[in-house]
């Protein structure tokens, strides 16, 4: 229809407007112009723009730079006027166009179409103002729709950075889709640049455009079945991540503690590894220290209690006398006091051993009791000890730590209490096939005990009141000792006490059975059995158990509590023709004593055939004489030892037992104090070697000894010992442990090396140590015996009996408490 | 059909609804899209799949659910993704309507073998337009609902009757338009 500069035109009005409308379709805004410029037709997107354009002059309303005055003459040089800018006025509106003008026959065409270089301009025109093959149009539909599918694509690649960042995917690729991305907003921007330029740029940069459109839609669809695996993957992944992430983080926290926790266990491990060694540094230095101690503390006191003894012994006058007990009883107290914090030291470091050898129970409640009697005879309390008779006779464990219980509780007892009595018990608890265990109990009639103290008392360096200190003294360990003792032997301890009343302490102990064959059976003899025996005491306690050993020895008896009772019943029993056999008698009896008893029952005729045994606590010089004269058969002290009061019976009631002496026509066993250092026979012929340092300790023990009748050679060291023994024969040494040149271990091993296998010569230990190993230290270097320093005359005494009469047997077991 | 259609009706079920209501409403079409490309050409089957089962899954008839979809294409769908499109189509809905036909022309020109909806205008001397639509895919409630919407983007409450319908055994859908 418009082909180069020919246009053929027809005269037909209607198709002149039939041909302008279809080339309205290539280019919306057309005008006919006739010569006088007057507007003859205008496409409708002209119409609809200016309302009035047909039969108005053109340049009312359109403008055409450059070309008004060609127009005006008519004299367009060329039949086209080409790149025509054009701009269309409708009131205050203006719109851009572009386009052509040809000359037609009686005047000329305007074709145009939109010039639009912004978004702006665009908005003015409408979707009829542009040709159906309007690029600008097609470059529409694209950027909507590129920017939309740019759109899903950013999208799609957000959400593949997410999965990318959280599957880990390499940043390169990540990068690559960035790069793509700017690329694509910098095409974006190009192309929206360059997007409304003439058609010929235009369409190649819209090919551009839609070549990258493509690469972006490639792209997308990429995208998209990337992601979509990715979705699907990443649904998985991000339940797992989850899942992992609160894993991790109570794993984390969790490790958190543990590493701290680590941390302080560490921390303290260390710290306790310090402790320990500290620990075992100071226990070292403490247990050194208690050595040095006991052997620098006992040592001088060794001397002072030695020396007291000794000088107890010379002319003195009452006043001298008094002072040196003084000395000696605190001497004795000092050593208490050490020998406690030894023991308490020993228990709490773990040190303490036990022994276990055979002993008689009895013979050791005997041995403790003894100990205390001297104590009490200034009190008027009376001492009252029961022995069990289903109680195994012979029974194994380790008495002196036993008899340190006892005393423990017995010399608090006696501390605590001014009148009354103090009964020590000794019951069978229960027994197996290899054990019995033992109760026994302690009790006074002393001050008692206050309830809320009661749970204190068993604590180290605790008493009832801090005033009992300064009172009664003691370190307050007498009773933890006891405590820990007894629950290492296996039994529990505990206390009743009334305040006022009194108190019991009861404990229990677990020790070995002898074996059968080794038990001795004790035999009741005839002489005994079922006699009449008469017991008079004012105390209940000890007529109570006196008529118990009785019964249990098959005796009928009576008990009563007074001397006139006594009296009365013995005629009454003569005249019921059963005379009393035997009359136990105490001494200490108000009114009317034992003694007074004595004469009257040797006054009367009537009753005087009957035996009679003085039991006293408070035995006095004198005393046998006295009671011989009066007609006394028998004279026992208190606390009675059953087995002495059952062999004195036996011996006076006919059946007289081995080995039991009858002294001045009194049987007796004496524990008079006059009597203790005296000499039971002469040692003159006894030789005894001493080997000891100290000098004064060497004293003590040599006066000691010479006091006692033995011969005593004295040497300063181990060393001087050996070369004694090569010259002379020595019935027994005592050997000091630890004393300069060679100490008494070493020397004792020369010893025994000297002599070889045919000779033998007792070697006694002298020791201050008191530590749990010297028994250990002596036996293994061949000592055969240990007495701890300071030197007890009677302990000294009984070790030599032992050792230096042992082939004679002069005292039977039975016999020795 | 265009994906700017089936990208109307997930847009549709997702903000009225939710994504999981459309992912059962997809895999029930047997559709696997993860998105669609407003510019791309999807089967018609497909279209009406979704519709349909998103009648099912959704329970709304489903003429009154492609009514809805109408509206929510025009206001939502439709105007974000050719936004100067819009712009240029009309400045009232009248002059919106009547350039349908070169709108969809132009828009389906790069696909090809595209069937575009072709209307055909009646103008009645009163001012009502009749809108002569023959639809092969019997979406002419969508149709419905596009019109409405068109009026809502030129916030004008448009008087809306169709007269005929295919689907009522006519030989085409009209629409009469009052515009007020």
């Amino acid at each position: 229809m418009y082909d180069g500069n020919n246009i053929p035109i027809n005269s037909s009005e209607l198709k002149y407007e039939i041909n302008l409308n279809q080339l309205s379709r290539l280019a919306p805004f057309i005008l006919a112009v006739d010569e006088g410029l007057v507007v003859t037709w205008a496409s409708k997107s002209i119409v609809s723009k200016v309302a009035g354009a047909i039969g108005t002059v053109i340049s009312e309303f359109v403008e055409m730079k450059g070309i008004e005055e060609k127009l005006s003459l008519s004299l367009i040089e060329s039949n086209v006027e080409k790149d025509l800018k054009v701009i269309l006025k409708s009131g205050n509106d203006r719109y851009s166009l572009f386009g052509y003008l040809i000359n037609i026959t009686g005047g000329f065409l305007l074709l145009a179409s939109p010039d639009v270089k912004t978004a702006q301009d665009l908005e003015k025109f409408s979707i009829e103002d542009f040709s159906e093959n309007n690029l600008t149009m097609d470059l529409l539909v694209a950027q909507d729709e590129f920017r939309s599918s740019f759109n899903d694509a950013k999208l799609a690649m957000e959400k593949l950075r997410e999965i990318n960042l959280v599957m880990g995917t390499s940043k390169q690729e990540l990068e690559e889709e960035i790069r793509l991305r700017k690329l694509a907003e910098e095409k974006q921007i190009e192309t929206a640049r360059g997007l409304f330029w003439r058609s010929e740029e235009l369409k190649a940069s819209n090919e551009e455009f839609r070549a990258h459109a493509d690469l972006l839609m490639k792209r997308k669809k990429e995208l998209e079945r990337v992601t979509n695996e990715a979705l699907a993957a990443n649904e998985e992944l991000q339940r797992e991540i989850v899942n992992r992430r609160i894993a991790e983080e109570s794993a984390l926290k969790a490790k958190e503690q543990v590493e701290e926790a680590n941390r302080q266990i560490t921390i303290a491990v260390t710290r306790a590894n310090e402790l320990a060694i500290t620990a075992e540094q100071a226990n070292k230095a403490k247990s050194d220290f208690l050595a040095c101690m006991s052997h620098e503390i006992r040592t001088p006191l060794n001397g002072v209690i030695g020396m007291t003894s000794l000088l107890l012994d010379t002319e003195l006058s009452t006043e001298q006398r008094e002072f040196v007990d003084m000395i000696r009883l605190s001497g004795d107290a000092l050593l208490s006091v050490i020998s406690d914090i030894l023991d308490f030291s020993k228990i709490e470091a773990g040190k303490i051993d036990f022994e276990n050898i055979y002993f008689e129970l009895q013979t050791t409640v005997q041995e403790a009791s003894s100990i205390l009697v001297q104590k009490i005879t200034d009190k008027k309390i009376e001492l009252i000890s029961f022995i069990d008779q289903n109680i195994p006779l012979v029974l194994r464990g380790d008495p002196s730590r036993l008899r340190q219980i006892l005393l423990n509780l017995m010399n608090n007892s006696v501390k605590f209490t001014d009148h009354g009595e103090i009964v020590v018990k000794a019951m069978l608890d229960s027994e197996t096939d290899k054990n019995a265990t033992i109760r026994f109990s302690v009790s006074d009639t002393g001050i008692g005990i206050p309830k809320d103290r009661i749970g204190l008392l068993f604590e180290a360096f605790t008493q009832v009141d801090a005033s009992t200190t300064r009172k009664y003294g003691g370190t307050g360990l007498g009773l933890t000792i006891a405590k820990q003792l007894c629950e290492m032997m296996g039994g529990k301890i505990s206390v009743e006490s009334e305040v006022g009343k009194g108190s019991t302490f009861t404990f229990t102990v677990v020790l070995e059975k002898e074996s059968e064959i080794k038990q001795r059976v004790r035999v009741i003899p005839a002489s005994i059995q079922n006699k009449h025996v008469l017991v008079v005491d004012d105390n209940d306690t000890n007529c109570a158990i006196l008529t118990a050993y009785l019964d249990q020895w098959g005796c009928r008896n009576l008990a009563v509590s007074s001397a006139e009772d006594g009296l009365s019943q013995m005629r009454r029993a003569v005249d019921k023709n059963d005379p009393f056999d035997l009359a136990l008698v105490d001494m200490m009896m108000p009114d009317f004593n034992g003694a007074d008893f004595g004469v009257a029952v040797k006054a009367d005729d009537k009753i005087s055939a009957t035996h009679l045994i003085m039991l006293t606590s408070t035995a006095q010089r004198g005393d046998v004489k006295t009671l011989t004269s009066i007609g006394f058969a028998g004279y026992l002290t208190k606390p009675l030892n059953p087995s002495v009061l059952f062999d004195s019976m036996a011996t006076i009631l006919g059946e007289p037992v081995a080995d039991f002496k009858i002294e001045e026509g009194l049987v007796t066993r004496f524990t008079l104090a006059e009597d203790t250092f005296r000499a039971k026979k002469t040692h003159g012929n006894v030789r005894i070697l001493l080997a000891e340092d100290n000098l004064v300790n060497q004293k003590v023990a040599t006066k000691i000894l010479e006091k006692l009748g033995y011969q005593v050679d004295a040497v300063n060291n181990g060393k001087e010992s050996v070369d004694a023994l090569r010259i002379n024969n020595y019935d027994i040494v005592l050997m000091d442990c630890e004393m300069p040149v060679m100490d008494g271990f070493q020397a004792t091993i020369a010893i025994r090396e000297m002599e070889g296998v045919n000779k033998h010569t007792t070697v006694v230990a002298l020791t201050a140590h008191a530590m749990s190993n010297a028994r250990e230290l002596c036996i293994n270097a061949g000592m055969d015996d240990f007495i701890t320093k300071p030197l007890d005359p009677k302990a000294l005494v009984e070790l030599l009996d032992k050792w230096l009469e042992k082939e004679d047997k002069i005292y039977s077991t039975s016999l020795a408490g | 059909m265009k994906g700017v259609v089936n990208k109307g009706i997930q847009e549709l079920v997702e903000s009225k609804f939710d994504s999981e209501k459309w992912e059962k409403i997809k895999s029930l079409a047997g559709c696997n899209e993860p998105f669609f490309s407003i510019s791309e050409d999807y089967p018609d089957k497909m279209t009406l799949d979704l519709a349909s089962s998103a009648s099912g899954v959704l329970g709304i008839p489903i003429d009154i659910l492609l009514v809805e979809f109408g509206k929510f294409w025009i206001m939502n769908t439709g105007k974000t993704s050719y936004p100067m499109f819009f712009k240029l189509a009309g400045s009232s809905p009248r002059e919106f309507l009547l350039n349908m036909n070169r709108v969809h022309k132009q828009v389906t020109k790069s696909i090809p073998n595209a069937t575009p909806p072709v209307f055909i205008f009646e103008e009645l001397p009163d001012g009502r337009l009749l809108m002569h639509y023959k639809s092969e895919r019997g979406l002419c409630s969508a149709l419905f609902g596009l019109i409405l919407g068109v009026g809502m983007y030129f916030n004008q409450e448009l008087k809306l009757i169709e007269t005929s319908c295919m689907k009522k055994g006519d030989t085409k859908c009209t629409m009469e338009i009052t515009f007020p």
